[in-house]
């Protein structure tokens, strides 16, 4: 398998220079190869989700190289940065679903500036919510939903622009026993199908199905568990 | 193109999703365009007004002056203009500022001649047709609104002459619909007037009415004529044509509209930072919805182009309000409150029907404005949003 995402020496400080400055990771390098599935899991704090915002492209790093198929994305606009954006697709930890937009909105509307018309957007946010068990939830708010379904929404938004990879953070924390697996069952699947999975996460059901699982304490890299 | 019409449709669609932040900014727009259409549209009504009177009015405009200064001029004057040639008419007027009951209301006292007063016009009710004996009035809107007058109401003495105090009687009441310039009118003969304020035999002015051609030639004959005596001293003329009024109308409603538009620039100022204060209200939603945008892979021209499009509808929707708002806080409001900062002594109801136009260079104006307004309030924050990486802007 080849190296899809790589970092090498990241280290990433918010607020540089202020008394609040705060060192979220540390020298950090690894890769993730196409079509595996990696986890990062670490107690609160430890860096994960800067982590997983670097490796999706969201922010750039103080210091260091992010690589995704060994092109730096350091180096990369911010357009050619939002062009990766929609190779990957992600899952957040409080769903990020815009609340005045319908569930099939919210799904699709990543596709708009694609060029997806308003009707093939609709049969395709159909089509996922069949799958995810939520078809009778098209035309609601992401607020009339519950926290289970509105994290499936999201998952269906990840899904909807057929992503490379997919990248969820802390995507079970929010849920209960029942939502989260039928979510790690989604994930199941979409890995299954060739997706690569990076997560972030403290639940021992998700690590399970991890290939690889990276442990960080204070921003630093402690431990790998292949 | 459809590519870019889709993403401008869903401009149109954030409109109506955040319809608290649309409808504030709105009213702030508004809330700045409405008086401002409404003062201007009551300046182009004055201007109108003024340039009416003065297209009806008479060819020249004759005044006494001493020491530079205007005074009466004696009625033995109107023969002596009368026999130039191309002389129609002259009518002597009696116009004086006056103040009546406990509140000392303002008015002004308008003195003609018996066959010049107005008979069967519309706008006058009452049986005023016979002024058969002194001290019969008819009286302005709003003077008579104020002072609670009505068709033969006596009013108590209100000046003192030679001739001693007299009761005086309303015999007609302007209506609503007549010129701006009546609302405080008190309109009387010339005998009336002269007695009202003691100065027999002497009038404000004479109106002069020439035969076409002949304005410039009767002026310059009137400033040759020898200088008139009276028991106060020597009395020389003063005239002034038609078209050296008419030259001074537009300094005084430049004058007025100048100072309308300074305050207005003041408030537009205060408008933008409105709406910056406004949209910022709503701003961590709307960074967030564009963190996500931007995360789920928008670019930031494809987000600036929806917040165009919002922002120009927004602007749209607020200045049409706008001018339908002014339409009607002018036709049918008949200009509340608003109408006494341009007229000094109106009410702030007023008893008239004041003049309006609205012309189209401020009516385009308003869609200029609104959209600084707008887009200065409202894109300014989106675009901000936008370069931040999508990280930030969703925290």
């Amino acid at each position: 398998m080849s190296v899809l995402l790589e970092i090498r020496n990241v280290s990433k400080i918010h607020r540089p220079g202020t008394r609040a400055e705060v060192r979220a990771l540390d020298d950090v390098s690894l890769s993730v190869e196409s079509g595996s599935c990696v986890a990062f899991t670490g107690p609160s704090g430890s860096g994960k989700s800067t982590l997983l915002a670097l490796l999706g492209a969201l922010e750039r790093p103080s210091h260091g190289l992010v690589l995704f198929k060994d092109r730096d994305l350091h180096k990369d606009s911010d357009a050619e940065l939002t062009r990766i954006r929609r190779k990957l697709g992600f899952i957040f930890q409080d769903f990020a679903l815009i609340p005045s937009l319908a569930v099939w909105e919210n799904i699709t509307y990543p596709l708009i500036p694609r060029g997806m018309s308003a009707g093939k957007r609709l049969t395709l946010a159909q089509s996922l919510l069949d799958d995810l068990g939520l078809s009778d939830k098209t035309y609601e708010r992401p607020q009339q939903l519950s926290g289970g379904e509105q994290q499936r929404v999201a998952i269906a938004r990840a899904l909807a622009g057929r992503p490379e990879v997919i990248l969820a953070d802390e995507a079970t924390s929010n849920l209960d026993d029942a939502a989260a697996l039928e979510l790690m069952a989604v994930l199941k699947k979409t890995h299954a199908a060739g997706t690569t999975l990076i997560l972030s996460t403290h639940d021992p059901r998700m690590l399970a199905m991890a290939e690889t699982v990276y442990r960080l304490n204070a921003g630093r890299l402690v431990a790998t568990n292949c | 193109m459809r590519l870019f019409l889709e993403i401008a449709r869903t401009g149109f669609s954030a409109l109506c999703l955040h319809p608290v932040r649309s409808g504030v900014t709105i009213c702030v727009v508004m809330s700045i365009l409405v008086p401002y259409l409404a003062g201007v549209g009551l300046s182009h009504g004055l201007r109108d007004v003024g340039e009416d009177s003065l297209r009806f009015g008479s060819d020249l405009t004759v005044t006494g002056t001493r020491f530079g200064r205007a005074v009466p001029i004696p009625l033995s004057a109107v023969d002596a203009i009368r026999r130039l040639e191309g002389v129609i008419e002259v009518v002597p007027r009696i116009v004086g500022a006056l103040a009546l009951g406990k509140n000392r209301e303002p008015a002004v006292l308008v003195g003609l001649p018996r066959g010049r007063l107005p008979k069967d016009v519309s706008w006058v009710q009452g049986q005023f047709s016979e002024f058969s004996t002194l001290n019969e009035f008819i009286v302005g809107t709003q003077l008579a609104t104020r002072l609670s007058l009505e068709i033969g109401s006596i009013i108590p003495p209100f000046y003192r002459s030679a001739k001693g105090e007299r009761l005086s009687k309303v015999v007609g009441v302007l209506s609503p619909e007549a010129p701006l310039w009546q609302a405080n009118l008190m309109l009387t003969t010339l005998e009336t007037a002269s007695q009202v304020f003691d100065q027999p035999d002497q009038v404000t002015c004479l109106l002069v009415s020439c035969r076409p051609g002949y304005s410039d030639q009767i002026k310059t004959a009137i400033l040759r004529m020898p200088a008139l005596d009276s028991a106060q001293g020597t009395i020389r003329y003063r005239v002034a044509s038609k078209h050296e009024l008419a030259s001074l109308l537009p300094s005084g409603w430049l004058h007025r509209e100048g100072i309308f538009h300074l305050h207005f620039v003041l408030a537009f100022a205060a408008a933008i930072l409105a709406v910056l204060v406004t949209s910022g209200a709503g701003l961590s939603e709307r960074r967030r919805e564009i963190g996500i945008l931007k995360a789920t892979g928008w670019q930031t021209d494809e987000i600036l182009l929806r917040g165009v499009v919002e922002s120009v509808l927004l602007c749209l929707v607020a200045a049409s309000a706008s001018i339908v708002v002014a339409f009607v806080w002018l036709k049918w409001l008949n200009g509340l409150w608003i109408a006494s900062v341009f007229l000094s002594g109106v009410d702030a109801v007023p008893g008239f029907k004041i003049p309006f136009r609205l012309v189209p260079v401020p009516v385009l104006l308003a869609f200029v404005i609104s959209a600084i307004v707008v887009l200065s309030g409202t894109l300014y924050p989106t675009w901000r949003a936008a370069i931040v990486p999508p990280r930030d802007a969703m925290r």
